[in-house]
């Protein structure tokens, strides 16, 4: 594969967030690259609390925006704004990597000369060390890997944990790595740019480092990690701008105070005591901070869908007519402007505007009158609706909305609310029986598989855990998204069989209910440059880059 | 007496194992509380499950389960399912804000519920009496978390009024200042709903004391109605008091706390029993359960022999 | 020394003023007549009494205040819908999003339209678009039902326990003791917490009881519990003494049956006491239920309670404050009309106060 089809891979995202919004001033078009000589001492922030500091186990938003500065693999993505922060970029290796014809090998050579913060060296056999680390310490990223060659199967690596993983072979002196996978995948590189691919040094011990931050690789190393209090980034010693296409950093030091509770972070950056609320700003805010700080505020909306799930499996949503009611019974505008305070926008697509693979859907009508006459006449009406959602706010109003809305066109529902620890695996039980859901999604990563493979395709349903919670299960669908799944050259053709499977799902299977595309807030104090603000699809809020008054 | 203390303290420890075990049977048999997918993630791939379950020892019978959590609770290395925090140091964490907020609030609350009981007991009768006593109503009568919300709003969050700081704990080795000012508000939200309770209490008992013999003897003897009043009324009254308070100043610090704690933020025990009870999230509940227990028992044993003292005509059974 | 008011007095001269203005006669009169007629003085606590009965009546009043008045449910949500006020169609919650690519903060309800709107939202709107006051009436009917069911249960076992320790001594006494020191030493709070949570995903489904998940018997059990021994232990105090006394021996020596003797000489010695405690009870499971609901441990939504509406209403306390501060102030008036009532109750049956809850 060349370069240039490559890039063709990430193809032409649109701009799909930081340009949407934020009272009228477009924040940062094609600005792209990274601004030299604005360093600054120190950068408070109030955060929310990450659920780990450990490459290997973190997995949410609040971890890896911080982190992406410090732990790096052997791609990542492009500091820009726009579009163009959607592209993969070589980091740890010295260049994108050469792909066989059938698709199923890569290989990489890493840059030379790469030290980790502690002064050793970076060695190639430290890639494997840290896909088998993740392993051993049973990842939320595994699933991830399970096409490498020698990962699955009875006496993979998967399942034994001894010994290597086959399909990885390393050569520290040339500083060679090879990866081959049992079959092609489209989205390979984009699981090499992933958290669980970012390089520790051999030997890390392979439980949870969160608090004795592992050695990195990037240009900051986390100095200090108190969990669910405070945290402390200061820049790499041994850096030496070993990574030319990651920006350097501004900020000297990043000094973060944990606090979860979204109003008092709101209230830290108003009083100036921090200068970063990664929280959202609540909707009982919101008014006042879009009249007096309307400057300070950034509104984006990053690759999420919200949708609710119905059980196609049982009655009465096996019954297309009782799914489409159900699309009409639902007014996105409505949900979006009373629960959460305007800050979404609707959808009626499964994938989030700003892929290639986007078609705008407009099939549905807001129409309770219509929504009755079709429970009418699917047979369905009277029948009990166990409806289930988390117990925080704002899903516990959304679901309380849907069970409110399904009691409106002729059922019985039954509200079910669940903490969101325990949510998830419980609706994906398929002994909870559950028949309508609250759920959503926020990308891993930008491709459509990380999409319909995971929660849309039937052949992947499982008993319990099931990221399916809708067994949606339409077989002409199911080996569409197979076939495609090969498809490792991103071609208009490409797309456009990636769109119709969205409308097939969405539309004339009416398998899900998605409404909305949720948008979330930066909130900055006075002392920063909001020129410098640049947001990237996938690493959100570029606090390398940003620069003080 | 020793005889008594080594009783009570056997007591004790049997009451310490029962409740730990019912708090284990509670939520051992909760469906969806299984943590090893949980752990694991929505991602995870069934053998990733497996294994979780494996290490934390979850396929074992559940007594051997319970043997195993006290265990790792006692020597310090259990950790939480949702965070996988040490539940040991996490309530490490949380005790200095919690005893800041209940030595505070306790000598608030001891000092104006003597003031209000001694006030309300002299003029009783008086118009003066009926207004406190409606007060002190008014006080038991708010729900703690609802008071916290107004005051917060008022003092704290954008309203004109608002001088005091939002919540949030900062310890008193870091800066007193911000330590006092950050505690006035759950101080006061916290002593209000005792200072009713105790003004009132403290009140019958003055009143009571009036009535016996041996004040009417003493005062019969000529002394002046403000010596009988403080050595004899007062210090008789003043003993349930003081048995009442220590065992309300542990069950606070067990977490009753907990409401206050919630709505400003603190971060000390009770806030995290309550989030550790909302997500079901069975190690610290445990550790908590221990801790605050531990405190009740303890204080509820040391009232009494505190009683035994100050009262010669009680004795222990 | 004050003789005028003498309902609420705890001076020496209560007997003798008493006495005094039976104008010298002194017949012999019932307990419960001296009783009556020092409540029947007491116009504080009377007026109160009559205020938590409004309110119960109000509450009770919820579903034809929904139909005829509110015209809507209590959970019926008007997202996106309007309403006429004077004349004009107001959103009920105000829209937000995204117009022509500007951003407008919208989700705030309407406040109170008192009788502006013809009856609908009186007391304003959640953020869902739902009837506050119909919720508030609502509200009231699932606290109330809560904190005077689990009053009722408290009392009852607390009394039959008392009873049981009381009378019977040994080791039914040495048990019943145990158990209750074990209710009090655990952290009470955090047991119904954890009750609370933990039956509202599934219920109860053992021993032959089957609970949903959603009923209102869930936090009633549960809060009904935490108050025993605070009522169970004074009780078998006072029963413990009044044991000793002549008449219980008399009876004995007649020949009744001990639960003759609990019935007929105990029970109506201990009513005084019963009865200032089942008001106060039920004052304190009300504070319990709203407290647990606040947690998300008590009434399940979308049923809504005092304390859900409380909650639901503290993430809006700028934007719509009259969420959170209304049903606060429904808990306040029926706590307070019920304390200032028990205490009122407890000086006219005891002058000398010796009713007092154990802690």
């Amino acid at each position: 594969m060349k370069a240039v089809c490559l890039l063709a891979l990430v193809g032409v995202l649109p701009l799909l967030a930081a340009g949407c919004g934020g009272g009228g001033k477009k924040s940062s078009s094609g600005s792209g690259g990274t601004r030299g000589g604005e360093t600054y001492a120190q950068l408070n922030v109030v955060w929310d609390a990450p659920d780990y500091m450990d490459p290997a186990l973190y997995y949410t938003v609040a971890a890896y925006q911080l982190t992406n500065y410090v732990w790096t693999g052997l791609v990542g993505y492009k500091h820009a704004s726009g579009p163009a922060g959607a592209e993969l970029v070589p980091y740890l290796a010295e260049s994108m990597p050469k792909i066989s014809a059938d698709g199923k090998t890569y290989n990489f050579t890493l840059r030379p000369n790469l030290k980790y913060s502690n002064g050793k060296p970076v060695k190639a056999s430290d890639f494997r060390y840290t896909i088998e680390r993740d392993f051993k310490m049973d990842s939320p990223g595994v699933g991830f890997y399970s096409d490498i060659a020698g990962v699955s199967g009875a006496n993979g690596f998967a399942t034994t944990k001894k010994g290597h993983i086959s399909g990885i072979t390393t050569n520290d002196a040339n500083r060679t790595i090879q990866i081959k996978l049992t079959s092609p995948r489209g989205d390979f590189l984009y699981i090499l740019a992933l958290e669980f691919s970012h390089f520790v040094p051999a030997g890390t011990p392979a439980t949870d480092q969160s608090t004795h931050p592992i050695p990195a690789t990037g240009p900051y190393i986390v100095k200090s990690y108190v969990p669910s209090r405070s945290f402390v980034l200061v820049r790499n010693p041994n850096y030496n701008d070993q990574i030319p296409t990651m920006p350097k950093g501004n900020p000297d030091k990043v000094v973060g105070k944990i606090i979860t509770d979204p109003v008092a972070a709101y209230q830290q950056v108003v009083s100036n005591s921090s200068d970063y609320d990664f929280q959202t700003v609540p909707n009982d805010r919101l008014p006042e901070a879009q009249s007096k700080y309307k400057d300070q505020l950034r509104i984006y909306t990053n690759a999420n869908t919200y949708y609710f799930a119905l059980n196609n499996a049982i009655p009465p949503f096996n019954n297309l007519k009782a799914r489409q009611a159900v699309q009409q019974a639902i007014d996105p505008s409505a949900i979006i402007s009373g629960i959460y305070g305007g800050l979404g926008r609707p959808t009626e697509n499964f994938l989030p505007p700003g892929y290639p693979q986007y078609q705008k859907i407009s099939a549905w009508k807001f129409d309770l009158a219509a929504a009755k006459k079709l429970v009418q006449q699917s047979g369905t009406a009277g029948q009990t609706v166990d409806v289930y959602g988390p117990n925080e706010d704002p899903s516990k109003a959304t679901t309380e909305y849907l069970a409110n809305q399904l009691s409106k066109i002729g059922y019985k529902s039954k509200l079910h609310l669940l903490s969101h620890q325990v949510y998830f695996q419980t609706i994906g039980n398929q002994a909870t029986k559950a028949q309508a859901m609250f759920t959503n999604w926020f990308q891993d990563y930008p491709h459509p598989l990380d999409w319909f493979d995971v929660l849309l395709n039937g052949d992947r349903i499982t008993k319990t855990h099931n990221n399916n919670p809708g067994n949606v299960n339409v077989p002409s669908v199911n080996k569409e998204i197979d076939a495609l799944k090969s498809e490792t050259q991103i071609t208009p053709e490409v797309n456009n069989r990636w769109a119709k499977v969205d409308k097939d799902l969405m539309v004339t299977y009416a398998t899900t209910v998605p409404y909305m595309n949720r948008s979330q807030t930066d909130f900055f104090s006075n002392r920063m440059d909001m020129s410098c603000y640049t947001f990237s699809v996938v690493l959100y809020w570029d606090w390398g880059l940003s620069c003080q008054k | 007496m020793l005889a008594f203390v080594i009783r009570r303290l056997i007591g004790a420890l049997l009451v310490l194992v029962a409740v730990s075990f019912i708090t284990y049977l509670i939520f051992v048999k909760i469906p969806g509380g299984d943590p090893a997918p949980r752990i694991a993630g929505r991602t995870a791939t069934e053998q990733n499950i497996q294994d979780i379950r494996k290490k934390l020892h979850l396929n074992d019978p559940f007594y051997v389960q319970y043997w195993g959590m006290m265990q790792s609770l006692f020597s310090g290395s259990l950790k939480s399912y949702s965070s996988q925090l040490n539940v040991v140091n996490e309530i490490k964490k949380g005790i200095p804000a919690t005893l800041s907020l209940c030595i505070g609030a306790g000598i608030i609350w001891l000092f104006f519920g003597i003031v209000v009981g001694v006030v309300s007991a002299v003029k009783a009768g008086f118009w003066s009496d009926r207004v406190i006593t409606v007060l002190a109503l008014i006080g038991i009568s708010l729900p703690v978390f609802w008071l916290g919300l107004i005051v917060r709003y008022f003092f704290a969050q954008g309203h004109p009024l608002s001088v005091l700081p939002d919540g949030q704990y900062v310890p008193l080795t870091v800066n007193p200042y911000e330590w006092f000012i950050h505690l006035i508000m759950p101080w006061t939200v916290l002593a209000v709903l005792f200072i009713g309770f105790y003004g009132r209490v403290l009140r019958s008992n003055i009143l009571d004391t009036i009535n016996e013999d041996y004040v009417r003897t003493a005062k019969a003897k000529g002394l002046g109605s403000r010596r009988v009043m403080v050595k004899h009324v007062l210090r008789n009254s003043l003993i349930p008091i003081v048995t009442l308070f220590g065992l309300d100043f542990a069950a606070v610090i067990g977490g009753s706390a907990i409401l206050t704690e919630t709505v400003f933020d603190l971060k000390g025990v009770g806030q995290y029993a309550a989030e550790s009870v909302q997500s079901l999230d069975l190690p610290p509940i445990m550790g908590v359960t221990i801790y605050a227990t531990f405190f009740i028992v303890l204080f509820s044993v040391v009232v009494d022999l505190l009683y035994a003292w100050l009262d010669p005509r009680i004795r222990p059974t | 020394m004050a003789t005028t008011d003498t309902s609420t007095d705890f001076t020496l001269d209560t007997a003798a003023a008493l006495a005094a203005d039976e104008h010298g006669t002194i017949e012999g009169k019932s307990p419960w007549l001296l009783a009556w007629r020092r409540l029947r003085r007491n116009y504080v606590a009377l007026s109160f009494l009559a205020l938590f009965f409004l309110i119960v009546i109000a509450c009770a009043l919820a579903g034809p205040y929904a139909r005829h008045i509110a015209k809507t449910g209590p959970n019926d949500n008007h997202l996106g819908e309007t309403f006429a006020r004077n004349g004009k169609q107001i959103p009920i919650v105000s829209k937000g999003g995204f117009v022509n690519g500007t951003f407008v903060a919208g989700g705030i309800p309407v406040g109170p339209q008192l009788w502006h709107a013809g009856g609908r939202y009186v007391f304003g709107a959640d953020n869902q678009g739902r009837d506050v006051s119909v919720r508030l009436l609502y509200g009231g009917q699932n606290s109330l039902k809560v904190g005077i069911g689990s009053g009722i249960i408290c009392m009852f076992f607390a009394l039959i326990l008392a009873l049981v320790a009381g009378y019977f001594s040994s080791w039914a006494d040495w048990l019943i003791s145990r158990f209750f020191d074990l209710i009090w030493a655990f952290p009470v709070l955090l047991l119904a917490i954890a009750l609370g949570t933990a039956l509202s995903i599934n219920g109860f489904h053992h021993f032959g009881i089957s609970i949903e998940s959603g009923s209102l018997w869930i936090p009633t059990l549960v809060i009904s519990y935490v108050l025993i021994p605070y009522v169970g232990r004074p009780l078998r105090g006072q029963i413990l003494s009044l044991r000793e006394k002549e008449f219980i021996e008399a009876a004995k020596a007649q020949g009744a049956s001990p639960v003759r003797i609990m019935a007929s000489e105990l029970l109506p010695n201990l009513a005084s006491s019963v009865l200032v405690f089942f008001a106060l009870i039920i004052a304190s499971n009300i504070l319990t239920e709203a407290g647990l609901s606040f947690l998300g441990a008590g009434v399940q939504p979308p049923s809504p309670s005092w304390g859900t509406m409380i909650a639901d209403g503290q993430d809006r306390i700028v934007t719509a404050p009259w969420l959170a501060i209304i049903p606060g102030i429904a808990i306040v008036l029926t706590v307070l009309s019920l304390n200032v009532f028990g205490d009122g109750l407890r000086d006219a049956l005891d002058p000398r106060s010796k009713i007092r809850m154990e802690r």
